[in-house]
């Protein structure tokens, strides 16, 4: 006699736990959905907080309308929209950093930005434009450069820049390689080595964990030192 | 000489949309390649014709309206 009355309280607490779940499965959507989105309030923009134009044409006007005078840090433009030099003058004398909306452009926690540096010791206008064409090529992400008197002052940089982990790897550019690189060598973690084709450099990576690349620059075209850096620069390579 | 290409290609997409100034400013990117590259010049100052025709066209809108 006591029994039945269990099997169907039990039945009957299951087909009511079913119910309350079934109800309950979809009102936890969209407290779920209220919690993730992350998009800064354009009320109170925060210093690292982006900015997204969605216009297809990004003139100086409509960047100067839509920012409104607040101080945003990025700009996210579409992929495909015109960006027109006005646009580019606003951007720098406003010191924001813009960037194409894109999946490779969009910040991953996950991946650790790699980060590269060119000390220029011998400026040529071949390296100076190369220099500025890769850093314009990471929109400033991940290569910036430096302008050094001499080769003292230049092995000094990379070589803390390097030991404390600033880096991923330096590039010098200047007329005594050779020396630079040998007097780099005596630093422990550093791995320094005259680079003049850009073929070898995979092998180097490889072979000696390259994280210092001298170029003699004299004499250089901009494609080969722009090719060098590219090469250099490419991640997910073995550069500590 | 890549960047005064693309700048032109993006130029004569949304001529009629972008401003004076920033023809202007295209026209004097356009010629400063054009001084860089002398292989190039002759289509750089092709493009700079066009913007400066453009530019021209404008103002005579401007002084009829």
């Amino acid at each position: 006699m006591g029994i039945m009355p269990l099997a169907l309280d039990e039945k009957l607490v299951e087909s009511i736990v079913g119910e309350v779940m079934h109800r309950l499965r979809p009102t936890a959507q969209p407290v779920r959905a209220a919690v993730a989105p992350a998009c800064p309030s354009p009320l109170a923009p925060q210093p690292s907080a982006t900015f997204a134009v969605t216009d297809r044409v990004v003139t100086a006007e409509l960047l100067a309308s839509r920012l409104n005078g607040q101080k945003w840090a990025k700009v996210a433009i579409c992929p495909k929209a015109v960006i027109t030099p006005s646009a580019f003058d606003y951007l720098r004398t406003h010191k924001i950093v813009w960037h194409r909306n894109t999946a490779e452009a969009a910040p991953n926690p996950n991946k650790p930005i790699t980060r590269w540096k060119a000390l220029i010791v011998t400026a040529t206008p071949s390296v100076l434009q190369a220099v500025e064409h890769t850093e314009s090529q990471t929109f400033g992400k991940q290569w910036s450069h430096e302008l050094l008197g001499g080769v003292d002052e230049a092995i000094s940089a990379a070589t803390s820049a390097i030991n404390r982990g600033e880096v991923s790897g330096i590039s010098i550019f200047a007329d005594h390689a050779e020396l630079i690189a040998c007097r780099a060598n005596r630093s422990e973690r550093v791995n320094a080595a005259v680079v003049s084709d850009v073929q070898l450099i995979p092998a180097l990576k490889q072979y000696m964990n390259l994280n210092l690349m001298v170029v003699r620059s004299s004499g250089r075209s901009f494609f080969e030192l722009r090719n060098l850096l590219k090469e250099f620069g490419r991640s997910g390579d073995g550069a500590s | 000489m890549s960047r005064g290409w693309k700048l032109m290609k993006d130029i004569e997409q949304c001529i009629e949309e972008v401003s004076v100034e920033d023809l202007q400013k295209a026209a004097q990117i356009l010629r400063r390649n054009a001084a860089l590259w002398p292989k190039y010049a002759k289509l750089a100052m092709k493009d700079v014709l066009r913007i400066e025709r453009e530019i021209e066209k404008r103002q005579n809108d401007q002084q009829q309206d």
